[in-house]
């Protein structure tokens, strides 16, 4: 499926302002406030001023809340989104209830207490995100991310994306049967997406804290239906990369 | 004769020159019919409507064209596909396939095979391929289109039917006189003689193709070859046979997997149809183990219980040719119970290598067909 962009001249504009560089300004930004983190339940709270705004919107990161307060904006971050911040971009601290700073070690068991599948799903999360795709919440679409080539504004999302996992952390029980292919699938068909499920292998090493996330390997799959009835003219034989079927 | 109910007179009339067409009446009055009460009310005003978007000349052109094999006008076409519309087209199939006695003066026809080419082969199919629909077609809507696709689709009449005799030894069908086109795809070659598997004689038979005989010569009813597949001893079952057919339908070329099309200079051999007697598990088992991690990776693969290769699956492609096919456009497999994990899929795709294979489900008469393929997304700017 190719990038649908919204509009003409999108495709330019996003060319123009790569989201790596979005990303990192955001990165250079956060550390030079020094901005904290405030952890509330599965979510993370951080004020900000205007410009670190305008960052945290042109990365998509986090959802801004609407408050009367003038100065400053708050955000609300998930916890995929918050430990990137933290653990991958080094950009972040959060402060627990305890008014203490968090380790990263702390913050991945503290997530992991809260979502069963969290190593994988951030390891997916990251995963796309470290090759500069937005990737945003699926919950809508019954899966667990959307990924982005830039912005949601400029373009509508490709690909809806499933976190599943093998090996000793098997957690997930997604299209273990048939009627959940059928079913997935045909939702994504519906909003225009394809079904990308990244399936993560832990090799063993456990999820005892977030250095084990770098021996996880990672694959990407589509699952795609195939339509008998719409691709039966002659095309030439299959080693022609670019044949529909 | 039966009263006609005037309404339905022109359908009837396009239905008698269809008749006189293909020489099964000699004229209108020898065409007798009764016609059944509506299924639903104002189904027959709906008939009589859609009859009257086409004109008598495309309603005969359209005939000769499934009798004959010849081509659609492209007036016709344009007459088919936007003036009366799949829906209509549809309708009127049902209204003529309903009509419970088609009395005629001709002996040697049934009201079967009436019926079987009326309801035409590709008419729809190869008029719309060049046209667009008025409606878009929702692939959603599937639910209604299996009792009229399934039911309608593609049952070709021929004049001339094949025959050949089963052989329960091979379980398979020896063919033993060839009619139509067909054969070009179909059946397989061993020693200058063509044999059917069961998927491909019921799907003939089905079509009213083909006539198969026994030993002894007596012909061998659609039932008995139904049970022939239910036995289990011909190297097929249902779902693999819904599949075959679905394929085979719209025009695929469809062979299972591991059996050459044609051999030379041999004869038949009677481990030929059974599913594990295929070349591929030969193939596995000739491979070298070098050490340990290989062996096992072998055994991995020689597990792969849950999925079967069952068919070559090629484009629909008037340039096929049993002596010289060429690679499959993807291999198919059939998923019985649950989707095949990621493992299962990596080792498939070292088997096949550049071939594409894709996975099929069939439950409840549905036939779905799914890729799993591995990608990896660009890195972007």
């Amino acid at each position: 499926m190719m990038p649908r962009w919204k509009g003409k001249g999108l495709q330019a504009k996003a060319n123009a302002d790569p989201m790596s560089k979005i990303v990192s300004q955001l990165q250079s930004s956060l550390i030079q406030f020094e901005t904290r983190g405030l952890l509330s339940s599965c979510s993370v709270l951080v004020e900000v001023d205007a410009e670190l705004a305008d960052l945290l919107n042109r990365s998509c990161f986090g959802r801004p809340r609407i408050t009367a307060q003038e100065d400053k904006q708050w955000f609300q971050l998930d916890m995929e989104e918050a430990f990137y911040l933290c653990f991958s971009l080094k950009c972040l601290k959060v402060i627990g209830e305890d008014g203490s700073i968090k380790s990263n070690e702390e913050l991945w068991d503290y997530f992991k207490s809260k979502k069963l599948v969290f190593p994988v799903s951030y390891k997916v999360y990251s995963h796309l995100r470290h090759k500069n795709w937005v990737v945003r919440s699926g919950l809508q679409y019954g899966v667990d991310f959307v990924a982005y080539r830039h912005h949601p504004a400029l373009v509508h999302s490709e690909y809806a994306v499933l976190a599943l996992s093998e090996g000793d952390n098997d957690l997930n029980g997604r299209l273990r049967v048939w009627s959940d292919v059928h079913c997935t699938v045909r939702l994504c068909g519906s909003v225009a997406k394809t079904l990308l499920t990244v399936i993560v292998n832990s090799n063993n090493q456990g999820a005892n804290s977030p250095s084990c996330l770098e021996h996880y390997t990672v694959e990407e799959r589509t699952i795609t239906r195939w339509n008998p009835e719409r691709s039966r003219e002659d095309q030439t034989g299959p080693k022609n990369g670019t044949k529909k079927v | 004769m039966a009263k006609l109910n005037h309404n339905l007179s022109m359908a009837i009339a396009l239905l008698s020159s269809i008749l006189i067409a293909a020489s099964m009446v000699t004229s209108e009055e020898e065409f007798m019919i009764t016609i059944p009460p509506e299924p639903e009310p104002g189904f027959y005003k709906t008939i009589e409507e859609c009859i009257e978007k086409m004109s008598r000349e495309c309603g005969e052109n359209i005939v000769k064209a499934v009798l004959e094999d010849e081509d659609i006008s492209e007036q016709c076409c344009v007459e088919l596909v936007r003036g009366m519309g799949k829906i209509c087209h549809d309708d009127l199939l049902q209204f003529y396939v309903s009509l419970p006695q088609l009395g005629f003066n001709v002996t040697h026809l049934n009201i079967r095979a009436i019926s079987v080419f009326i309801m035409g082969s590709d008419d729809w199919g190869s008029c719309s391929d060049n046209e667009v629909y008025l409606q878009d077609r929702n692939e959603d809507d599937d639910e209604e289109d299996c009792y009229s696709s399934g039911f309608l689709s593609k049952l070709q009449f021929r004049k001339d039917i094949s025959k050949a005799r089963w052989v329960d030894d091979l379980a398979m069908a020896e063919v033993v006189e060839k009619k139509g086109k067909m054969w070009v795809t179909m059946g397989i070659v061993r020693n200058g003689n063509t044999y059917c598997f069961i998927e491909e004689t019921l799907f003939l038979i089905e079509i009213g193709a083909l006539h198969v005989l026994d030993g002894n010569d007596i012909h061998l009813s659609l039932k008995e070859l139904y049970e022939k597949l239910s036995n289990g001893k011909s190297g097929c079952y249902w779902e693999l046979f819904e599949v075959y057919k679905h394929l085979k339908s719209l025009g695929y070329v469809v062979g299972r997997h591991g059996i050459p099309w044609s051999v030379k200079g041999q004869q038949i051999k009677s481990g030929t149809c059974s599913l594990e007697g295929s070349q591929e598990s030969n193939e596995m088992l000739e491979l070298e183990p070098k050490d340990e991690n290989s062996v096992i990776e072998l055994f991995n693969n020689m597990q792969i219980t849950d999925v079967s290769p069952a068919f070559n699956v090629y484009l629909p492609n008037s340039k096929f040719r049993k002596s010289s096919p060429g690679d499959p456009s993807f291999v198919l497999y059939i998923s019985r119970c649950s989707p095949s994990s990621r493992v299962e899929i990596e080792a498939l795709e070292r088997k096949h290598g550049a071939i594409p294979f894709k996975f099929c489900h069939v439950e409840n008469g549905r036939v779905s067909f799914f890729s799993f393929a591995k990608t990896e997304l660009p890195i972007l700017p």
